[in-house]
């Protein structure tokens, strides 16, 4: 059997990041094609190249029906015959299930006016011959998740797709939903449609899936065939990688108890979060994308409001409402996106470093304390070595790390004892993470408490002095000394057939 | 050096860009350039020539060092056109140069008449003429030009204030009373009529006034409402007026703005309602000899624009050299056009 | 390098300055070609005719460092113009240091009212901005005229009209006074608005929750107070606008401010405040007010066409946002 789709010494860089180094794939068609690895090793990245948002770098090739692909916008791949579904559906809302399928496509009549009639009639007859129970003309924002998944598949059917991209389609389906959806995946392959597949469920490779490739830091570990292989032996190629050496676990002593959590529970978010940090300690949360641990922090810090449960900071209950009252409490939160929620990337060190604790430092009236919060900056700057050219410097202009630098500066100016880094070193580089890692360990050191979410297993093995593990929306374990290595986070992260 | 060079370039455009406004926008104003030539009255710095006296010097003043401002209520409309050309006929046929007088528009906003008026009279005149859309809202303008001794006259519409030394327009009331006289004449007794107003313009208020006086309770009356000087509006409510009384035999428009879109409504109704209208606007007299349109819009009452503003200078320069007019108030009289005498 | 630097530093200057250099050579090109328009007359005219304006844009830099728009703003100038009206009616004998408080207790209410409204629905309701600010420039026009009938409220004692007519310090030229009151209160005023947003902790606090409203939330800003309190700024600098407005004309004109608040924006922007939010300052809006005025008088003293006057004003603003453009996307 030929294969339809190839990818061939597929290599990709981002600035200060290698995502992907020689790739090589081939994709068959009737075939379900599983990508496996942790967040981070690359698969989005393939999948984005396959269709067309990036473009490999010279030497890597993708080779589509015998030729040579170039494509350099999403369109180009749609129209060579390969699509995608996204793990965040595209529907639109507001528009019928007809003029989803078609959208961007939409059929014309002669004088150039829509032909609603054939839309809805094509649709109909594809929604048919899914055997699913829906009307082209129906809203979609009316459907369930599920519902709108299968309008995504309609439209790829429509686009008569000859590869189809499905990016964790079941992350968001209940069981009795993920067995209509994989009823469709039958179809399609029966229909000698190739589909790359990737998930974090490892027992759906049984269901469904003839063939998996596992990614690791950007390398393929392998490609087996499902039928040869134990969800173990997937488990073992998916780790077992080297340490980086710019870790620096410092055996801190634990100190007092800094913050409680109990019995934390957002519905449909996040259950029965329970755990407690200690001064002195990193205490690192791993876990999945999308496993709740951000939204678990966020509740904590008061931006976000929680059902039930209780906080303790230093043993006395609180319970906030905004952030400004976890900050008074001398709480700081590093957000996961520093451009979106960290910064005020238009605005200088100053005015950065001083934003959270203006407030406490203002002169009478109101007015800026304009000595102090230069001062600060200075100080912040100075030691935690941000290399920027003066202090008016705008945040934008500056690196990553640097970024990430003056982000911790103000939260030590606003005197904080506890912080929460929320991927704190995503998208530095290798040199500043070291340095960034210093700084944190020195925080601790000081007898502060560093509560530290990662979704890279080398960074909480190497710097977490003790790991909880979560998994949709609940703690799964919590790992110290030397149970914290890849295969035990692993399995308490990921859905594997014996943890439901 | 780049910056002395983008410096330049700058300027250069700048002082293009109002070189290029400045002809052109002259052109409409029927004023040649004058821009390179001060006039010898200019050419005294108003500094040093404003008047120190707390009144007006009245009379006595050479005519070529004189300055006068003129502030019409808007150039949107052919009425205020026509005054304005009235206005610069009449100087030059007095022998005044271009830098000697100036023209503004008030978009008939009192707040922007007044800053008009401290234009002109920053700019060294020493008497202005405006018309007050609002009575009220320009008063404390003239009586504070007044102070600082411009001569103040008033056209089209007054101002209570004794700071005006003459007002020139049209007997409003009167014509008025001409437009009710007509309604009369178009219907009988136990006709619907109406009355399209502008009560906030206090002309078009007087000329409601009398239309109401004249026509009494003779016929089945409807008045009372607010065109606001505005065409759309005004078709808006004689659409209001013909579905309500389809029955209506006539309508008196205070402003030909509303015959304009009493006409559009008339029209599209299928009514044979007729129409005066009010001010003898060329559209006016367009509208009356045209075949089709002149069916519904019979009548006119004319004021006599070009007659207005000639008065006010006349005025105004027999002020400012002899000291005397010839009345504090003058009333152009308003007269009727009909297909008869529409043509002259 | 250093060449480089100064380079950049030069565009920065000239790039951020753009205003101040439009002002000058409006002023030059004016002054040639008019001898009266540097006259003492004419200047004290310009700061005074200004005055409306500026009142209405430095209310009006705040909710655009927001991001956001108030469009309401020349509504309730002409609501608190005829509330004011009304409450000088009865003191017909009033003082001027009276009429005085009168008229700024008058605004600052009225003000306080219609920016209530706002602010609530804008930052508690989170309507859209332009949206509000539509129906209530809609509704507030509206209960002028309900409340007039239609009809100017007039009869006004002098002693009210010294705020907004009145000339102070006379000069051998002018013997009325050559000082226009409102030039004085509008000074303080926005001196007031200028210090609290650049120099108080609320003011950094408007620019950060511009810049980003969630980095502002996550920072313990409270967004939505900051939010509330800069609509309310906007409607209370209007309500000052209205009542030196009736001051002015000794009356209350449920038609006044109509427009205005285009006027107002325009000035803003070409104050280099973005309509992006984040960035902006009150005194640089001031010399969009500035050149707005130079050129409407400039253009009146060189008798140029009313309409032209529209068309320059309207070039010069696409002219100030192209370049606000054109700096952003140099940069990214």
């Amino acid at each position: 059997m030929e294969p339809i789709l190839q990818v061939k010494n597929i290599s990709k860089t981002f600035p200060g990041v290698k995502a992907l180094s020689d790739v090589t794939a081939d994709f068959y068609p009737g075939e379900v094609h599983t990508l496996v690895g942790e967040n981070g090793a690359g698969k989005s990245t393939l999948i984005k190249i396959i269709s067309g948002v990036y473009t490999p770098d010279p030497g890597g090739k993708v080779i589509f029906e015998g030729k040579e692909m170039n494509f350099t916008e999403p369109g180009q791949a749609i129209e060579a015959g390969i699509a995608v579904i996204h793990q965040e559906l595209s529907i639109a809302k507001d528009l019928t299930v007809a003029q989803n399928v078609w959208l961007g496509r939409e059929k014309k009549k002669k004088n150039g006016l829509l032909d609603k009639a054939k839309m809805n009639k094509d649709t109909q007859d594809i929604l048919d011959f899914m055997k699913v129970d829906l009307k082209a003309t129906t809203i979609a924002g009316e459907l369930n998740a599920a519902q709108q998944q299968m309008v995504e598949i309609a439209k790829v059917i429509s686009q008569n797709a000859k590869v189809v991209v499905m990016d964790e389609p079941t992350s968001s389906l209940s069981e009795h939903e993920i067995d209509a959806l994989f009823e469709q995946v039958h179809i399609l392959k029966k229909n000698n449609v190739a589909i790359i597949y990737i998930t974090h469920r490892l027992k759906e490779l049984t269901q469904i899936c003839e063939r998996v490739t596992v990614l690791r830091d950007g390398c393929k570990v392998d490609t087996m065939m499902v039928a040869d292989v134990t969800e173990k032996q997937i488990v073992a190629s998916m780790v077992g990688r080297e340490m980086g050496d710019y870790y620096d676990k410092h055996d801190h002593e634990q100190g007092k108890e800094m913050l409680r959590v109990e019995n934390l529970t957002r519905e449909g978010v996040f259950r029965d979060i329970s755990f407690t940090a200690y001064a002195g300690e990193i205490l690192g949360f791993s876990g999945l994308v999308g496993a709740g641990r951000t939204e678990v922090m966020e509740a904590i810090f008061g931006a976000t409001p929680i059902d039930s449960g209780k906080v303790f900071v230093k043993g006395e209950e609180v319970h906030f409402k905004n952030p400004r009252e976890a900050i008074e409490k001398k709480i700081g939160l590093v957000t996961e996106d520093r451009r979106r929620t960290g910064l005020l990337l238009e605005k200088n060190i100053i005015e950065n470093t001083s934003l959270p604790s203006l407030p406490f430092h203002a002169k009478s009236l109101g007015f800026v304390n304009k000595e102090w919060e230069k001062e600060q900056a200075q100080k912040y700057k100075e030691s935690l070595r941000v290399k920027a050219p003066d202090l008016q410097t705008i945040l934008r202009t500056l690196s990553g790390g640097n970024q990430q630098k003056v982000i911790l500066g103000k939260w030590l100016a606003a005197d904080s004892e506890i912080l929460i880094l929320d991927e704190p070193t995503r998208g530095i580089d290798v040199n500043a993470r070291s340095e960034f890692y210093a700084l944190m360990n020195d925080f601790v050191e000081a007898g502060g408490a560093i509560i530290m979410i990662s979704s890279e297993m080398p960074e909480v093995i190497g710097i977490a002095n003790r790991v909880i593990v979560m998994r949709e929306g609940k703690i799964s374990g919590e790992l110290t000394g030397e149970d914290i290595n890849e295969q035990s986070i692993i399995s308490l992260a990921s859905i594997t057939s014996d943890a439901e | 050096m780049k910056q002395k060079l983008v410096a330049v370039m700058l300027t250069l455009a700048m002082t293009a860009a109002l070189a290029a406004c400045g002809s052109k926008a002259e052109a409409p104003a029927e004023a040649p350039a004058e821009t390179e030539a001060p006039a010898e009255a200019e050419a005294e710095a108003p500094e040093a020539e404003a008047p120190e006296a707390e009144e007006p010097a009245a009379g006595g003043a050479d005519l070529a060092s004189l300055k006068f401002g003129f502030v019409v209520g808007s150039f949107e409309h052919t009425f205020y056109q026509l005054i304005g050309q009235g206005i610069e006929e009449e100087c030059k046929a007095q022998g005044l140069a271009d830098t000697q007088f100036s023209v503004l528009d008030a978009s008939l906003d009192p707040v922007i008449a007044t800053q008009k008026v401290e234009t002109l009279t920053a700019d060294g005149c020493n008497a202005i003429a405006l018309a007050c859309n609002d009575a009220a809202g320009v008063k404390p303008a003239i009586e504070n030009a007044d102070k600082d001794g411009v001569a103040m006259f008033t056209f089209d519409c007054t101002s209570e204030s004794d700071a005006i030394n003459c007002f020139v327009g049209t007997d409003n009331y009167q014509g008025g009373v001409l437009g009710g006289q007509e309604l009369l004449r178009l219907s009988e007794e136990g006709d619907t009529v109406a009355i399209i107003g502008y009560p906030t313009a206090s002309s078009c208020l007087d000329r409601e006034n009398g239309a109401v006086d004249t026509v009494g309770d003779q016929r089945n009356l409807l008045s009372g409402y607010d065109y606001k000087g505005d065409a759309n509006e005004a078709q808006k409510i004689m659409e209001n007026i013909l579905t309500t009384n389809p029955e209506v035999k006539a309508v008196f428009c205070v402003g030909d703005p509303a015959a304009t879109g009493a006409l559009a409504s008339i029209k599209a109704a299928g009514s044979d309602c007729k129409i005066i209208g009010f001010d003898g606007n060329p559209e006016s007299k367009e509208a009356i000899l045209d075949a089709e349109n002149g069916k519904y819009w019979v009548s006119e009452v004319s004021q006599n624009p070009k007659e207005i503003g000639a008065t006010i200078v006349r005025e105004m320069i027999s002020f400012m050299t002899e000291g005397t007019v010839t009345d504090k108030q003058i009333f152009i009289a308003p007269y009727i056009i009909t297909a008869e005498n529409a043509a002259e | 390098m250093k060449v480089k630097m100064d380079k950049t530093r030069v565009k920065k200057l000239l790039s951020e300055n753009i205003v101040v250099i439009v002002l000058i050579l409006l002023c030059i090109g004016f002054g040639i070609a008019s001898d009266t328009f540097f006259s003492v007359r004419n200047v004290s005219n310009i700061l005074s005719q200004m005055c409306t304006n500026a009142l209405l844009a430095s209310g009006l830099t705040y909710v655009i460092i927001l991001g956001g728009i108030d469009i309401s703003v020349g509504s309730v100038v002409a609501v608190a113009g005829i509330i004011a009206s009304y409450a000088g009616l009865q003191f017909p004998n009033m003082g001027i240091p009276f009429a005085i408080v009168l008229l700024i207790v008058c605004g600052i209410a009225v003000g306080l009212v219609c920016g209530f409204i706002n602010g609530v629905l804008i930052a508690y309701f989170d309507v859209i901005p332009m949206i509000c600010t539509l129906s209530t420039m809609t509704a507030l026009r509206g209960v002028a005229y309900v409340i007039t009938g239609g009809q100017p409220v007039y009869g006004l004692p002098t002693s009210f009209a010294f705020l907004g007519a009145s000339r102070i310090i006379p000069t051998a030229g002018m013997p009325n006074g050559a000082v226009p009151v409102v030039v004085i209160f509008t000074i303080i005023v926005v001196a007031f608005m200028h210090i609290l947003l650049s120099q108080t902790v609320f003011g950094r606090h408007v620019f950060a929750v511009g810049s980003n409203k969630n980095v502002a939330h996550l920072s313990g800003i409270n967004v939505r107070k900051i939010t509330f309190l800069c609509h309310v700024l906007s409607s209370v600098m209007a309500g000052l606008c209205g009542v030196v407005i009736a001051s002015k004309l000794q009356n209350g004109q449920p038609g006044s401010g109509e427009g205005y608040e285009m006027f107002a924006i325009a000035s803003t922007v070409l104050g280099g405040t973005s309509l992006a939010g984040g960035s902006g300052s009150v005194a640089r809006a001031m010399f969009g007010c500035a050149v707005i005025a130079v050129i409407k008088t400039g253009m009146d003293l060189l008798q140029i066409y009313s309409y032209w006057q529209n068309v320059v004003i309207g070039c010069i603003i696409i002219l100030a946002v192209v370049l606000d453009m054109a700096q952003k996307r140099g940069r990214n």
